[in-house]
Parts: C-alpha cells; sequence; structure tokens
C-alpha cells in the first residue's frame, strides 16, 4: 500500500517529520552547543551557529564551584535512596501480590497516590519534621524525603511485574522444603531481575532530577546539582557557557540511563497503565 | 488551621479555625494564581493532547529512519526539568537567545517573552508543551501499535474512508489511553515547579504564578505556615479529585487488557 503514495506525499511527510525532531531535538543540542562556546561568541545577535569549539566553561564551571562534590552527592543520594526504596519496596509488592491481605487492592491505590501527590505540598510538612530531627542539610535527610516517592513508585511496579509471575513456581520450591523466604530469593528474585534493574533505573532518574526538595531541604553541604544550576542564575549576571557545561553534565547520565530503560519507558511513565 | 509564622516566634501557634481558609477564598491573589493554573492546564494539556496523537499517528506506519527519528523526539521528556528551564530562560534571553533572534527575524517587536507579562505564561506554556508532547505522544503510539488488526481490515473491506476510520475504529480504542494521558498530563501541571522557578520565579509582578508557586511563595518567602498549608490542602483536593478519576479509568483499563 505505501508503495502506490506519490511523491509528493513522501516529500510532505518527512518535512513534517524532519521539523518536528528538530523543534523536540535541537534545544538540547543547542544547550550543549552553548557550554562549548567562548563567552563572546554567546553575546552575540543573532546567535551563532559556527564557532571554535573551547572546552574552557567546562573547567571554569567545575573548578570555581566544587561541582564534583555536588556531583557526588547527587550520586549517593540518588543511589542511596534507590536501594532503599528498592528493598522495602520489593518486599511489600511481594506481600501485596501474594498474600491475601484484606482491602490490598486499596492498599496499593494509596500507595500509588502517594506518587500522585505534588511535591509541594508535602513539602511544607517535611521541612518542618526535617528541622525538628536536624536532618536539614543532611544528605540522610534527603534520601528519607525521595524514599517517600520512590517508594510508591517501586511497590506499584514491583506488584505487577511479581503477579505476573505464576504463582505454582514457588508453591513448587515450598513443597520442595524452602522456606517463603528462601524461595522468595532463590525463585523470584532471579526471575525479577530484569524488572528491578529497570525500576531501579526509574528511581535513580526521578532523584537525579529532583529539584524542589533538594532546594528546599539543603543549604550547602548536601546541596545535588540541579541545586547548584539553579545558582549559577542570578539576576545580576548568568554565565552561561558554564551553567550550560553543568546542565549538559546533569542530563548526560539521563540520557544514557534511559536508553537502557527505553523497554519499560512507557510502563514506567504511565504506572503501568498503558501496557506495551 | 493554624497562624504561624516562622519569622515571630514569640506569637507561637495559634489556633485559628478557618480563618486561612477565608482568607484565602477572598484573596484576589489566590483567585487569579488559581485561575492561571486552570488556563495553564487547559491550553497546555489541549495543545500535548493533540500535537501527540497527531506526531504518533504520523509514527504510525513504517519509514525509513524511523529507529533514529523516534528516540530524538523523546529527549525532552527525559530532560530533567531544571534543565528544561535552564534552555528554555536562554533561547528566550531577549540580547541574544535563539526565540528572540526568530521572532525579530519575522518582525515581532515585542520579542523579550519572559519579561512582559503579557508573553510570559504563554511562553511558559510553550515550553510545557515542548517538554511532554512527547510523553502523550509515547503513550498513544504504544497503544496504536498494541491494537488489533481485524478492525482496521474489517472497515477497508466495507470501504471505509480514512477519516470514518478514525472516527468510528481507531480513536474509540485510543478513548481510555488518551484519558489516561490527559488525567495525568492534568495532574502534573499542578505539580510544575521547577521550570518555572528557573524560567521566571512567578514574575514579572505575578503573570505565571500558578498555585504551586503561590504555596512556595507563602511558606517559604513569607513564612505563614498556614496560610502556605491551607493552599496546599486546596491543591490537594483538586488532586485527589482528578487521581479518583484517573483511578477509575485506570481499573477499567486493567479488565479491559486482562479480559
Amino acid at each position: 500500500m505505501e508503495s502506490e503514495r506519490s511523491t509528493l506525499y513522501w516529500v510532505v511527510f518527512y518535512s513534517v517529520i524532519v521539523v518536528t525532531v528538530i523543534f523536540f531535538f535541537f534545544p538540547v543540542v543547542y544547550l550543549f552547543m552553548t557550554s562549548l562556546k567562548s563567552r563572546l561568541d554567546i553575546y552575540v545577535m543573532p546567535p551563532k551557529f559556527f564557532f571554535v569549539p573551547t572546552v574552557q566553561a567546562w573547567i571554569d564551571a567545575f573548578t570555581k564551584k566544587p561541582l564534583f562534590h555536588y556531583f557526588f552527592n547527587s550520586i549517593i543520594v540518588s543511589f542511596g535512596s534507590t536501594v532503599v526504596s528498592l528493598v522495602f519496596g520489593t518486599l511489600a509488592a511481594y506481600a501485596l501480590a501474594r498474600f491475601k491481605i484484606k482491602g490490598s487492592k486499596d492498599i496499593s491505590f494509596f500507595i500509588l497516590s502517594m506518587r500522585m501527590f505534588p511535591p509541594i505540598a508535602a513539602a511544607i510538612p517535611i521541612f518542618l519534621w526535617m528541622s525538628k530531627f536536624n536532618l536539614l542539610d543532611t544528605r540522610f535527610g534527603l534520601i528519607c524525603a525521595y524514599t517517600v516517592f520512590n517508594l510508591a513508585f517501586v511497590v506499584w511496579m514491583m506488584r505487577e511485574f511479581i503477579m505476573a509471575i505464576p504463582e505454582e513456581l514457588e508453591e513448587a520450591a515450598m513443597v520442595d522444603g524452602l522456606t517463603r523466604m528462601q524461595a522468595f530469593r532463590k525463585i523470584l528474585l532471579p526471575l525479577l531481575k530484569p524488572s528491578l534493574v529497570a525500576v531501579a533505573i526509574f528511581c535513580i532518574i526521578f532523584s537525579w532530577s529532583e529539584f524542589l526538595f533538594a532546594f528546599l531541604l539543603t543549604q550547602t553541604e548536601a546541596k545535588t546539582m540541579p541545586v547548584v544550576i539553579c545558582e549559577f542564575i542570578t539576576w545580576r549576571e548568568v554565565t552561561w557557557e558554564q551553567v550550560s557545561a553543568a546542565g549538559s553534565a546533569l542530563i548526560f547520565p539521563v540520557l544514557a540511563f534511559s536508553f537502557f530503560v527505553q523497554k519499560y519507558l512507557v510502563r514506567g511513565l504511565s504506572f503501568g497503565a498503558v501496557k506495551e | 488551621m493554624h497562624s504561624w509564622t516562622l519569622t515571630r516566634p514569640e506569637l507561637g501557634m495559634r489556633f485559628i479555625w478557618f480563618k486561612n481558609y477565608t482568607s484565602l477564598f477572598t484573596s484576589s491573589l489566590f483567585w487569579a494564581a488559581f485561575l492561571k493554573t486552570v488556563i495553564f492546564a487547559a491550553v497546555a494539556v489541549g495543545l500535548e493532547m493533540c500535537l501527540g496523537f497527531a506526531l504518533a499517528l504520523l509514527f504510525n506506519r513504517e519509514f525509513k529512519g524511523k529507529s533514529i527519528f523516534f528516540p530524538l523526539i523523546l529527549i525532552p521528556m527525559i530532560t530533567t526539568p531544571i534543565v528544561v528551564g535552564l534552555i528554555w530562560r536562554y533561547m528566550f534571553n531577549g540580547e541574544f537567545g535563539l526565540v528572540s533572534w526568530i521572532l525579530q527575524l519575522i518582525g515581532v517587536t515585542e520579542y523579550t517573552l519572559l519579561s512582559n507579562p503579557l508573553t510570559a505564561l504563554p511562553a511558559i506554556i510553550f515550553v510545557d508543551v515542548w517538554h511532554w508532547t512527547p510523553f502523550v505522544f509515547l503513550l498513544s503510539l504504544a497503544r496504536l501499535a498494541a491494537l488489533p488488526k481485524s478492525p482496521f481490515e474489517a472497515a477497508k473491506i466495507d470501504g471505509a474512508s480514512t477519516w470514518q476510520t478514525f472516527k468510528w475504529v481507531t480513536f474509540p480504542m485510543m478513548k481510555s489511553v488518551l484519558l489516561i494521558a490527559l488525567l495525568l498530563r492534568t495532574m502534573d501541571v499542578f505539580k510544575l515547579f521547577d521550570e518555572i522557578f528557573i524560567m521566571t520565579q512567578g514574575g514579572p509582578g505575578d503573570a505565571t504564578e500558578l498555585i504551586s508557586l503561590e504555596i512556595y511563595r507563602q511558606t517559604f518567602r513569607y513564612f505563614n505556615m498556614g496560610k502556605g498549608a491551607a493552599l496546599a490542602i486546596v491543591m490537594l483536593i483538586v488532586i485527589i479529585i482528578i487521581s479518583r478519576i484517573y483511578l477509575r479509568v485506570f481499573e477499567k483499563q486493567e479488565s479491559v487488557t486482562e479480559g
């Protein structure tokens, strides 16, 4: 059928596709381009598309502010909260999927609604608690805050993945003399590995990108990358080439990670509501 | 329900019943923020739905280079929100921004979009559309690709036109997934904070002050905990209503895919 279409059809079709792709893709490329510009090449109108690239901005950005320290913070916080949420979340999901608990469906939906909860509304009580327990400006405090949201996601997704695995497998193992925990560890976990990796990457991306809590709950020590990027922007002056470098450094890991979860992207983003 | 101002600790926390709420509902600032949020949600989500779905229909066929174009379109969606704000603040910059340059080229005189109260809201709506259209696109395309083939073949045999096929076959089967995308996006608009914060901080004046920014301003700028919390509760009620609808659709969807 497709081959019957005229050349004109394909010309129009491809122009539309190319224009949309440029629209969605180019701004990110432009950010990266800016990070390679010298200051003189930035402050000009019309904007320059061809210039001599320089890594000066990257060097400046990483030496003038202790960016490595903040990068490290981001890594610790993302991985920390991901590990905590995965351990507790998977166990909770197992319970919800396998045991007949009264109102387990309501519990699941309640957990899901935690994820839909607007962070700014949760920010006030969390801020007050954190200041009471002296957790403000600590990485541990931030890990706790992120775990609230990650946990909900992990429970919801893992419950679905566990339910997709036939219960008979574990039952057979338990008949053979394994305890429930052993059956969970030896039979179920290996099967869940790919799903666990996917869910973990989603949690990492989420915590890596999170701004609001990091901004409100940290001051100097535990700041993460998004907060630092925001600080580059002051009303007096914005060092665009440096902030672009920092921004590019922030999104590269996310883009790379997303590549690995492509297969799960739809599921993860719609909380499993849409299946591929 | 407390009067609690962190900058004046000597006053302590006083219980004041519903005063925070009554002052909220009578304040024009609240209604303005609420109205802006609703406008933002309606326009941005509307555009995202139309564009995303149209794009998905376009991509729902085989053509050369699909595997290259497809991931490129998804990039905005996985870009960190704070960086999205950063990119567009740079693009909209009046002195050397790309968008301003293009606007000047086509003869627009008001090209400093973000610092003009009239154009700031449309500008951030535009950014939201850029950021989240790929999301609607991805969900729609995933569903389109999973649709059964037989209804389309039947429609073809019956001699239905392309438009008729779309209206009577494609669209009804897509309804549930579109509704899910719509509700998820609407909830996200109420949560939206990072991009606006980095682009305009709610300004100029209060032109882009959506509810989430208003909560932030009340609580963490004026340290008016009680009022901020009251605002958060109002917002929560709206979100809960939307999420109840979402869950109902979700359950229906689940029974459809399972059955």
